[in-house]
């Protein structure tokens, strides 16, 4: 009974051991982590932070996007909202020119098989507050106008904030190239 | 307003359901909502003469999200994000049983590719769960340091997910009929490198942790759950093997390419927490020889159907699809009347079968062990 | 399944396209080895066999439809992995059906899961309080639906057997005892 148990205490000290060894050895590697505000993680691609629109070819304030809707329609959480008009020629054959967001809908069909009359985006908002970054907006979009960013390091002091004006941002992202 | 300022002794209602069986000499005590070792919003409330649980009723419901119901207003392709949010720690097994649940309605035929890769990263993400099973247990057992060698795994292979998924935890990567996204060489080279590396790091937990002797005493013979009890509560994945049940659904009931892989299903029949530690402790290594399997035989191809439909409209039907989660089965029952959502989907969560089973274990035990037997558990709440 | 197996031969024509139509209909593999429907009072007799051939529940739920609700139970089996599914109709206007407690304790949650979202009442439940709604939720149960997308049982399931089948008849006890996922998908 005695020499059991005893058994056991020396057996329990020595599995002690055994993990301050392994402590020990751990205690002499290198530090594996990041001082975040001091230094940030560099492995980021292929991350799904926000969305934001992606310039075209010609025009780097331009966007890609069509104001076809599809990533309005698809998006799960409702947050993406984007209002356009249309091109000028066309708003002059009609008698009245669309302006409220709502004609967006009706808009975004009529014009899609007329090529050349593309739409402009007026506004491109995400509240970025709902989205759940599933990546279907992404994938849904037929011309390749979304993207995600590798914007992460986010805080803020209230919701507004969140509520990203994806346009002005493109814009800014042109104009920083430029300077 | 009610301005009433009295101390009302009489509790929610969960609470007056609970009181009048109670004894003239015990003490009713709230275990939660907020209590660190429930791991979300879990209350239970105990009845307790000194410190021996006489009776045990779990609350819970606090975070419920109506999943369900927004299966019901959503279309298909929307509620893709959706089900990682119920176990955020192995949200890819639910993404997939999502999309498995409605390929089967639809007998579509997914490339090979993209089930090598849903495997691949689908146990990619269980090591990751019960890596983080085990430094949270640990912690709730008193142990601090475990969890900083867990999370430096575990960091390392949401890096890996993160490059190819395009998020670290709550995962939206399985797509009807494929992946979202195909793997690289140097995701390949990357999970290789992981792969190689962990192996000495279990013979290192086990040196540190497994074989320490105050986790021991804290784990052996704690919260025996006879096979039989499982099997009566529905309680299944590591709690039934740690019962000495190898009943695995990747064996029982094989979807996917699970039946080309040589795995074992580790299972202890020591019926305590001990058994149910060591269960997750293999598991892991088991896990990374199906992935080592899956990279060396991964074929070639598309990583998503050519004809991958982009709103699905299944047959009208109903399916049930069943997979193996880090906690257990994982079940996706989905009645389908031809429309673009679905007509109902009801989940089984494995924790919620797992947990059912707690107010009975905890009968006479002390609360220390309590807070034991619930980590053994490993729940996820929501 | 048959839509990949009918791309490569294109010249088969109009009967093709019917059976493309109409064969993802029935899944290759539905996910249940034996199906049937019960009579609500022999719901328990059902489960006490189940429960002697050794089978585990796995869960209860509910279907709203037109002809009432569907309570589905859910069962497999460790040994000999095969799923049976019960499901019994009941009423909308009194939705009560034994509680299956006694026999699988696990069943407790389960029902008052259903119990929350559908209201159905299990008679014998010891404890039938809300589970996961709030004991103070007002208003009709969260997934009821509206009398106007209510389907029926043609509709949800085109290709099943509705009829209830007796838990005494030899056939019910041949089919759980033989039932295994093996053989159904060696068939299809
Ligand atoms: S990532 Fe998903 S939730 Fe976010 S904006 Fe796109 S579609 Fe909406
Ligand atoms: S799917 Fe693409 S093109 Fe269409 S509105 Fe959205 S961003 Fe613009």
């Amino acid at each position: 009974m005695i020499v059991k148990s005893l058994r056991e205490t020396m057996l329990g000290m020595w599995s002690l051991l055994v993990g301050m060894k392994v402590t020990a050895v751990n205690f002499k590697s290198t530090q594996i982590t990041v001082h975040y505000p001091r230094e940030v993680v560099h492995s980021l691609e292929g991350y799904r932070g926000h969305i934001e629109l992606v310039p075209s070819d010609e025009d780097p304030y331009k966007p890609k996007c069509i104001a076809c809707n599809n990533c309005v329609r698809i998006c799960p959480s409702a947050c993406i909202s984007l209002t356009a008009i249309k091109p000028k020629k066309k708003a002059a054959e009609k008698t009245e020119a669309p302006d409220s967001a709502d004609e967006v809908k009706t808009k975004g069909k009529k014009e899609a098989p007329a090529k050349k009359a593309k739409p402009e985006l007026e506004s491109f908002v995400c509240d970025y507050n709902y989205c759940c970054l599933c990546g279907l907006c992404v994938q849904s979009c037929p011309t390749g106008a979304l993207r995600y960013s590798s914007n992460v390091y986010l805080a803020g002091f209230t919701r507004q904030e969140f509520v990203l004006d994806l346009l002005s941002r493109l814009q800014n992202q042109a104009q920083k190239k430029e300077q | 307003m009610n301005l009433d300022l009295r101390l009302d002794t009489s509790g929610d209602f969960y609470a007056r359901k609970f009181q009048p069986t109670k004894r003239e000499d015990t003490l009713i005590l709230n275990m939660g909502p907020q209590h660190p070792s429930t791991h979300g919003v879990l209350r239970i409330i105990l009845e307790i003469d000194g410190e021996y649980i006489l009776r045990a009723e779990p609350v819970l419901g606090y975070i419920h999200r109506m999943h369900e119901k927004m299966a019901e207003v959503m279309s298909y392709p929307q509620y893709l994000p959706n089900p990682a949010r119920t176990d955020y720690l192995h949200g890819l097994a639910w993404n997939w049983a999502h999309v498995a649940a409605v390929e089967r309605l639809m007998g579509l035929e997914v490339p090979e590719r993209a089930e090598y890769i849903r495997v691949i990263t689908c146990e990619l993400n269980r090591i990751t769960s019960h890596l983080l099973w085990w430094g949270a247990y640990l912690l709730d057992l008193g142990a601090f340091t475990p969890i900083m060698y867990a999370f430096d795994d575990r960091e390392r292979i949401q890096d890996i997910l993160q490059r190819i998924t395009g998020s670290r935890l709550t995962y939206c990567y399985y797509r009807f009929g494929g992946v979202s996204n195909d793997i690289d060489d140097r995701f390949i080279e990357e999970t290789r490198k992981q792969c190689s590396r962990m192996k000495p790091r279990f013979k290192m937990f086990k040196d540190l942790v497994t074989d320490n002797f105050i986790l021991r005493k804290r784990v052996e013979e704690i919260g025996e759950i006879p096979a039989d009890t499982c099997r009566k509560y529905g309680a299944t994945g590591p709690v039934l093997r740690g019962s000495g049940v190898p009943y695995d659904v990747r064996r029982a009931e094989p979807y996917s390419v699970y039946d080309r892989f040589d795995f074992n299903i580790p299972s202890y029949d020591t019926c305590d927490a001990m058994g149910r530690y060591l269960v997750r402790m293999d598991e892991m290594q088991e896990s990374i020889k199906i992935i080592e399997q899956a990279l060396d035989t991964l074929p070639e191809g598309d990583y998503i159907m050519p004809k991958a439909p982009k709103k699905p409209k299944p047959p009208a039907g109903d399916v049930y699809f069943a997979l193996e989660g880090a906690r257990g089965k994982i079940g996706f029952h989905l009645v389908s009347d031809g429309d673009k959502s679905p007509y109902r989907l009801k989940l089984r969560a494995p924790g919620f079968s797992n947990l059912s089973l707690f107010s009975e274990v905890s009968e006479g035990v002390l609360i220390a062990d309590a807070v034991s037997i619930l980590g053994s558990l490993d729940l996820v709440i929501p | 399944m048959s839509e990949e197996n009918a791309k490569p031969e294109k010249a088969p024509d109009k009967e093709k396209e019917v059976k493309k139509k109409e064969e993802p209909q029935v899944p290759k593999y539905t996910g249940y080895d034996y199906d049937c429907f019960l009579a609500p009072q022999e719901l328990l007799k059902a489960v006490t066999k189940l429960d002697h051939a050794d089978f585990f529940l796995e869960d209860v739920s509910c279907v709203d439809m037109q002809e009432g609700f569907q309570v589905v139970y859910h069962f497999d089996r460790f040994s000999q992995p095969g799923r049976v599914v019960l499901r019994v109709m009941i009423s909308r206007e009194n939705p009560e059906i034994p509680s299956i407690y006694d026999i699988f304790p696990g069943a407790a949650w389960h029902e008052r899961e259903c119990f929350d979202f559908f209201g159905v009442r299990f008679t014998g439940h010891p404890n039938l309080i809300p589970l996961l709604l709030d004991p103070e939720h007002q208003g009709p149960p969260p997934l009821l639906k509206e009398e106007t997308a209510l389907k029926d049982l043609n509709q949800l399931y085109p290709d099943r057997v509705h009829t209830p089948v007796s838990p005494d008849s030899e056939e019910f006890v041949k089919e759980i005892n033989n039932c295994s996922n093996q053989k159904s998908r060696n068939q299809s």
